[in-house]
């Protein structure tokens, strides 16, 4: 084989290998959500004989079955093995020869789970080991117990294991060559999943019991703490790209599997089209202001018409006079200037038609706008997808949850259908994790604190997304018992964060934002379930790093609301061009609130800052020399002159407000959002560059670290 | 975007002796060079949009291809008086630890392949500051260039001006 077919099938195995990945997560989500489904109607049954959907079952039986036979045609043995069994499963409850029990249930989230990481396995190229036997276990009791699955002697059935999943075979005997031992029903018994009360203590007492067997090294951890191994790697796992909350198929639309970075690409390139326009919008303009003007029209017209009276004037020869040779002389000039002034006129005709072809030039830009921004916003949509598989994702969440700390919650999901960008849904999905855990975890009271208050026993947790404006709103929101704002200011100076007379003089609102600081956890326990990994900081840093914005409200006693802020798309922002001090800067126009002219002699100071009132209103006004750091070099000779009552663009962040003082105002632009950590590093108090019509670049400003800046008064001169 | 880069190979290549390619540029008095690999282009310096809260050496960022890429003044970030552009200054693009980025040098010379036995270590009387940014000297005929390692030049922030090398 030489080179050149060994690289082509490599990249065949690579598109195969993106294709199972892909695939895989899709049935995964599926056969989740399915699942969630059978639990709760096994929950919400009233007679344990009653007979389930044979729809549902048949369905993820297909999902197991198609996801085997995808792992089986790349080689994953690993998941072959475990989806087999799965498989087997659920023909068995399709067939009625198993009943639904919650503990088979469980036993089918521990098997996705534990797909879900092989899956991630395979994704990161990591070797680590996904440990399964317990599942692998578990299962095959369950089967062995309803008969489907030959109930061979104990010997038999370890074989028959070793056979079906020869994968495992290494690290394979722990528990069942141990239980094969017993007699099936005690290992029913044992077995973690199917016994709760004896699930911690399960892998000593086995070791005990059968130390005769075999090296029991390996021995699983118990099935109460998986949940929590398994899940930081499934968020990686989805990609699913319809919205799962349907269960049955949609209208079927003809799809296309697009690598995202040729999206990206083409994002670019629509950007720089953008670009262009814009320059040929400038240019259009230039010329405009080079041809003739009205007034200039006028005045030929009028210099032609006096011209032909003194030619009337003196035209009339007069053979008496006697200055005639004079006269000759002056007639002689007039008609000079005459045909001068009709070449002129012609001339000036040819430029006045200038006009008219600026008018097609500005029909061209205009078109060019047009598909420009179609491109743009198709590009863009093409890189939208549903919120809605997101936020299925946290019905397992909140089932787990309130599974293992016997709350009563309810997840309602609205606004499914609203479109994020792809980037921004991968990037949402841990700090949303966090906050429906919190939410979960520390807002909902348990069902009898929660009826003691007058509450129902049910709590409920809402997950929301909506467009407002220019942006996309997520919110969380619970009906919980709210943040204990005493409990934060104890945690706040206990943490050293803050001192205690400052939080005297803070109000309530602020007291709560102190929960966005580094090193802050309101968690009085570390739990499974938070307390643990990221803290609200880090959520809070990767919303901004998606230039968004996150606010938290709390009422006491009613629950708290978490509101992340998204703009539209990441890569393009109007915004508001303005010079300062002979630079160009851009201001997002989401964050404008008005652009006042304020007079010199209305400036006052308080404490030393310069204020002004609009409109009755108490502003701050700020330089932008005050707030940035430039290095001393640069700064020579900058600050041009200064109007005495000069422009502001007030400018603002959630309700604080401030004033910033510019030079002029340049308009209005679409701006593509160039990042600085690419080529450089991000700068604070700068969200991005822009390249302007020209070609030069403009910084783009962060109004919200601005203000920040500004209000904390952090800048450094 | 005219260059003045000239081809002279000063290597002995009947000897086959692994040599590498070198551009060489000058800065105040003094000649460098810089691994050909490391450069991407070179460029005419054109309007920079100088940017806030930068150690003094950067000098701001201009528009590559639509690409934003920052400039860094080498002159600066050697501790070297400021001089005005002249008709030779230019901007060499280089990649550094997986970035773009420009820095300003007086003039580009040339092209020169040298080979490893030209290179010398750098003499321990320049121990000290600057020491780490050179990996070596380049003897050539009647001159020495000065082996600079870019990826370290840019990679300390923190470091705002540096005594001048050697």
């Amino acid at each position: 084989m030489n080179a050149g077919t060994a690289t082509s099938s490599n990249q065949f195995l690579d598109e195969l290998l993106g294709d199972f990945l892909d695939e895989s997560a899709e049935l995964l989500e599926k056969l989740n959500q399915n699942l969630l489904y059978l639990d709760e109607w096994a929950e919400g049954r009233d007679d344990p004989s009653e007979k389930c959907d044979g729809e549902l079952l048949n369905e993820m039986f297909r999902s197991a079955h198609s996801l085997k036979g995808l792992a089986g045609m790349l080689g994953f043995d690993n998941i072959t093995g475990l989806t087999h069994k799965v498989e087997n499963v659920f023909d068995a409850a399709r067939n009625d020869q198993l009943s639904i029990e919650s503990q088979m249930i469980e036993l089918m989230f521990q098997a996705v789970d534990r797909l879900e990481a092989m899956v991630a396995c395979i994704k990161n190229s990591s070797d680590e080991e996904v440990d399964c036997l317990v599942v692998l276990g578990g299962i095959q009791s369950l089967l062995e117990e309803t008969g489907t699955e030959r109930p061979t002697t104990a010997q038999g059935a370890a074989d028959d294991f070793f056979n079906d999943n020869s994968c495992n075979a290494s690290s394979a005997p722990a528990n069942v060559p141990n239980d094969a031992n017993a007699d099936p029903n005690t290992l029913a018994a044992e077995n973690p999943a199917a016994d709760d009360s004896s699930a911690d203590a399960t892998p000593t007492k086995k070791t005990e019991a059968t130390a005769s067997s075999i090296k029991n090294d390996a021995i699983p951890a118990d099935l109460r703490d998986s949940p929590a191994l398994t899940q930081p790697a499934s968020p990686q796992g989805n990609a699913s790209k319809k919205p799962a909350a349907e269960k049955t198929g949609a209208k079927a639309v003809e799809t296309l599997r697009v690598d995202v970075e040729r999206l990206d690409r083409l994002m670019n390139l629509a950007g720089q089209l953008v670009n262009n326009k814009v320059r040929f919008a400038r240019i259009g303009d230039a010329i405009k202001n080079a041809t003739v003007t009205r007034k200039g029209v006028q005045s030929l017209k009028k210099m032609r018409g006096s011209l032909a009276e003194v030619v009337l004037e003196v035209g009339a020869p007069e053979e008496t006079r006697s200055d005639m040779g004079n006269m000759d002389v002056i007639r002689r000039h007039v008609r000079e200037m005459q045909s001068h002034l009709e070449i002129l006129n012609t001339e000036f005709e040819r430029i006045s038609s200038i006009r008219a072809t600026y008018a097609d030039l500005n029909q061209a830009v205009h078109d060019l706008d047009r598909v420009s921004g179609g491109i743009q916003k198709t590009v863009m949509d093409a890189r939208m997808v549903p919120v809605g598989p997101l936020f299925s994702r946290f019905r397992r969440v909140v089932r787990d949850i309130s599974r293992s700390a016997s709350k009563e919650i309810e997840l309602v999901i609205r606004g499914q259908n609203t479109e994020l960008d792809k980037r921004m849904i991968d990037e949402l999905a841990d700090p949303l994790t966090h906050m429906v855990r919190n939410s979960a975890d520390h807002g909902i009271e348990s069902p009898d604190a929660r009826l003691d208050v007058g509450k129902p026993a049910l709590g409920t947790i809402t997950l929301d997304a909506f467009h407002r404006g220019n942006s996309i709103v997520i919110q969380v929101t619970d009906d919980g018992k709210g943040l204990d704002l005493k409990r934060i200011r104890e945690k706040a100076i206990e943490k050293g964060l803050c001192s205690r007379d400052a939080l005297e003089s803070m109000t309530d609102h602020e007291t709560l934002q102190m929960i966005w600081e580094p090193g802050f956890s309101t968690a009085e326990s570390i739990t499974n379930v938070s307390g643990r990994g990221m803290g609200m900081d880090i959520v809070r840093s990767k919303i901004e790093a998606l230039s968004g914005s996150v606010e938290l409200e709390s009422t006491p006693g009613a629950g708290a609301v978490f509101t992340i802020k998204l703009p539209l798309t990441m890569a393009i922002m109007p915004c508001l061009l303005v010079e300062i001090d002979a630079d160009v800067f851009a201001i997002p126009i989401e964050s404008v609130v008005e652009i006042v002219r304020v007079k010199g002699r209305d400036v006052t100071t308080v404490h030393g800052k310069r204020t002004v009132c609009v409109r009755g209103e108490p502003l701050s006004l700020v330089d932008l020399e005050e707030l940035f750091r430039w290095s001393q070099r640069e700064k020579t000779g900058r600050s041009g002159h200064r109007d005495d009552d000069p422009a502001v663009v007030i400018i603002r962040d959630e309700n604080r407000q401030i004033g910033l003082i510019v030079n002029e105002l340049l308009g209005e632009d679409e701006v593509v959002v160039k990042s600085l950590g690419e080529n450089y590093h991000d700068i604070p108090g700068v969200c991005g560059a822009n390249i302007m019509g020209d070609g030069r670049i403009s910084l783009i400003l962060d109004v919200c670290a601005l203000i920040e800046t500004s209000s904390r008064k952090l800048c450094v001169k | 975007m005219s260059t003045t880069v000239t081809e002279s190979v000063a290597g002995d290549a009947a000897e086959n002796v692994a040599s590498e390619q070198l551009v060489g540029f000058r800065l105040d008095q003094e000649e460098y060079g810089i691994a050909i690999t490391k450069v991407q282009e070179i460029i005419l310096v054109g309007e920079i949009t100088r940017v806030p809260q930068t150690p003094d050496y950067i000098k701001g960022l201009i528009n590559l291809r639509s690409t934003v890429i920052p400039i860094v003044d080498l002159r600066r970030r050697f501790g070297l008086h400021e001089q005005d552009a002249t008709d030779e200054t230019r901007i060499m693009v280089v990649n550094v630890l997986g970035k773009t980025i420009g820095i300003i040098v007086d003039a580009v010379s040339e092209v020169l392949r040298v080979s490893n036995n030209q290179i010398a270590p750098p003499p321990p009387t320049v121990a000290g500051l600057g020491r780490e940014y050179l990996t070596g000297l380049v003897k050539l005929e009647n001159r020495l260039l000065i082996l600079l390692d870019i990826d370290k030049i840019l990679g300390e922030e923190e470091a705002g001006s540096i005594g001048a090398i050697g």
